[in-house]
């Protein structure tokens, strides 16, 4: 190993070991969407000015360990710990009806790991493949943006609506880009990628300011939250092994299913969980085995779409072009003044140039080692403890207060005031046709490079 | 008893998430805009602009465990003992829902070895049996 890689390789190692801790965490809480956390805390990983190495590790070792952990509220409490956990949540009720949500836990967790293990191999492999068609992508980046903010839309809850609700939302953009030029001669991007991820937190917040938004937010009570029993697995605790947790069967549909996932990286990680999950489903003749096999795959499945829609477009091509790249992954790709991603020439500086793919896969794969080591070891033996405490002593108060606070330093960064407002008016705007369109947050990131690329590219026609 | 509201999909008590919102960004952003003139009036802004961004961070999670600390959640846990009802009828439910849960006799070795460490498998034999009477006897 040559010398200039030590450090490089420390740096990924302890980036590595602090979102593992962080993001094991933060997965038990529930409701925690991956795009509005991982994103805001990838972003200041990269302003702060942590080295390529620290970053790539830094992000696949969050949503590794989140995927992990956010199976412990979805199977003890019955709610679903990220967006990407709600797939899961029929079969962790039923097992957990059936008196046995450990096991629900158990086979969630040891899919995803399967699964961690076939899509960082697979995903370098399918981004070598792609790589000489990178040039032809690149030039067509315009037309695909915009053919891809479509079909995102219509795949949303949103359907037709999310897809016409595009043109006010980049023509928004579209505004406050040429506002901002010619106040202060350059671009914000961050404070729109906060806007957007943040979105239903700040329409919410309006809405509980307003005395109409409030009637309906109203709760009677305290939520009531059914802690499912702690059954100790036969045997006591031993050390756990996700091979051995698993029958033949669930490891090869959940090795399937990952290395299929692994290819498809332009389709929605939640789109491909449902889907893997009733192909395998409908395979399996047997009630008991179709339950845990399918949550198996389905957690699998969480795992294997994330890391092959970063790993993917950000080796081959550097354009965030997959549902994934383009929410939670977006500061990979765009993160000025750090990386960078010229709309104009089409020129990138973000991790793609910045990492060879040897490089990548070294990266990735000490993430996911750690990730793992952190997280399953963890949520194996002490689940049960780990949601009980969550509920008692993190109150809801606090994870907003720490967020708002975040988005004003953040965007006092970027930009000062004028930045802040672009925030909240995105997000305002952004929340409001999250929350009554279904035009979700991936759908509006899209829209944002809709605004960015192809928009200069249809007046330039 | 104060009026709750579900804000971001949870539950907070609105006095509370005021304040609380007030707390974080209370601490954090003036800690950021005083780290920022420090550094700049040293030289060297680019990174000092970084390292302020760092400490408004710190000042974030100060300001959200402040608030932990002060406000506790807003939410009633209830341990389910395990269910007092028949397992049977546990067991119907599900199927209920679910369709049969088959034969355990069925599965693999290891399977079903798995299914008996859970102490359903008697149970399960027991359901699936009774249903394919019942069958049997529609028929």
């Amino acid at each position: 190993m040559s010398a200039e890689l030590i450090e490089p390789i420390l740096w990924a190692i302890g980036m590595a070991i602090l979102a593992g801790v962080l993001f094991t965490g933060i997965g038990l809480i529930s409701g925690t969407d991956e795009t509005a956390i991982v994103a805001p805390l990838a972003l200041l990983v990269i302003l702060i000015g942590v080295p390529p190495s620290g970053v790539i590790a830094f992000f696949l070792a969050a949503i590794i360990s989140k995927h992990i952990s956010h199976a412990v509220p979805t199977t003890l409490l019955g709610i679903p710990g990220d967006t990407t956990a709600v797939p899961m949540l029929r079969e962790a009720q039923l097992l957990r009806s059936l008196g046995v949500p450990h096991i629900a836990l158990q086979k969630a967790i040891s899919g995803g790991v399967v699964s961690v293990a076939i899509a960082v191999p697979l995903s370098i492999v399918f981004a070598l493949v792609l790589t000489p068609f990178a040039d032809a992508i690149g030039a067509a980046a315009p037309w695909i943006f915009i053919a891809a903010a479509v079909l995102v839309a219509y795949t949303s809850k949103g359907k037709l609506a999310a897809v016409a609700a595009l043109i006010p939302f980049v023509l928004l953009i579209v505004g406050l880009q040429a506002f901002i030029m010619e106040q202060k001669e350059a671009t914000f991007t961050t404070s729109f990628f906060l806007g957007i991820a943040t979105g239903p937190l700040i329409f919410d917040l309006f809405s509980a300011v307003s005395p109409i938004g409030r009637r309906a937010m109203r709760q009677e009570g305290k939520r009531e939250f059914n802690l499912a029993p702690d059954v100790q697995p036969s045997g006591g605790r031993r050390l756990p092994n996700p091979i051995r947790a698993l029958s033949g069967k669930q490891l090869a549909y959940t090795s399937g299913s990952a290395a299929i996932t692994s290819a498809t990286f332009v389709f929605s990680p939640v789109a491909m969980a449902v889907l893997m999950g009733e192909v395998v489903g409908s395979r399996i003749k047997n009630g008991y085995e179709r339950l845990t096999t399918v949550i198996t795959v389905r957690n699998g499945t969480t795992e294997s779409t994330y890391i092959a829609e970063t790993l993917i477009p950000l080796i081959a091509i550097g354009l965030p072009l997959s549902p994934m790249a383009a929410g939670p992954a977006a500061p990979l790709f765009n993160a000025p003044p750090v990386y960078t991603l010229d709309a104009e020439a089409g020129t990138t500086n973000n991790l793609h140039d910045l990492l060879t793919t040897g490089q990548f896969a070294l990266f990735s794969v000490i993430a996911a080692v750690i990730a793992i080591l952190i997280a399953y070891p963890f949520v194996m033996t002490n689940a049960h403890r780990a949601a009980t405490w969550v509920m008692r002593s993190v109150s809801h108060e606090a994870i907003i207060a720490g967020f708002a606070a975040l988005i004003c330093v953040i965007c006092l960064y970027e930009g000062g005031l004028l930045a802040l407002g672009v925030t909240i008016t995105v997000g305002l705007v952004g929340g409001l046709f999250n929350r009554m369109i279904g035009m979700h947050a991936g759908v509006q990131f899209m829209g944002y490079y809709v605004a960015v690329l192809t928009v200069p590219a249809i007046l330039a026609l | 008893m104060p009026q709750l509201l579900e804000v971001w999909n949870d539950t907070v008590d609105p006095k509370h998430l005021i304040g609380g919102i007030a707390i974080g960004v209370g601490i954090a952003v003036p800690a950021y805009l005083i780290a920022d003139q420090f550094f700049a009036s040293r030289g060297d802004e680019a990174l000092g602009h970084s390292y302020a961004l760092l400490i408004g961070i710190v000042g974030c999670i100060i300001g959200a465990v402040i608030t932990g600390v002060l406000f506790k959640p807003k939410r009633v846990i209830t341990t389910s003992g395990s269910d007092t009802r028949n397992r049977q009828e546990i067991i119907d439910e599900i199927v209920e829902e679910y369709g049969d849960l088959g034969d355990p006799r069925e599965l693999r070795p290891a399977a079903q070895d798995e299914v008996r460490a859970l102490g359903l498998f008697d149970a399960l034999v027991e359901n699936h049996e009774a249903r394919s009477q019942e069958k049997g006897g529609q028929q």
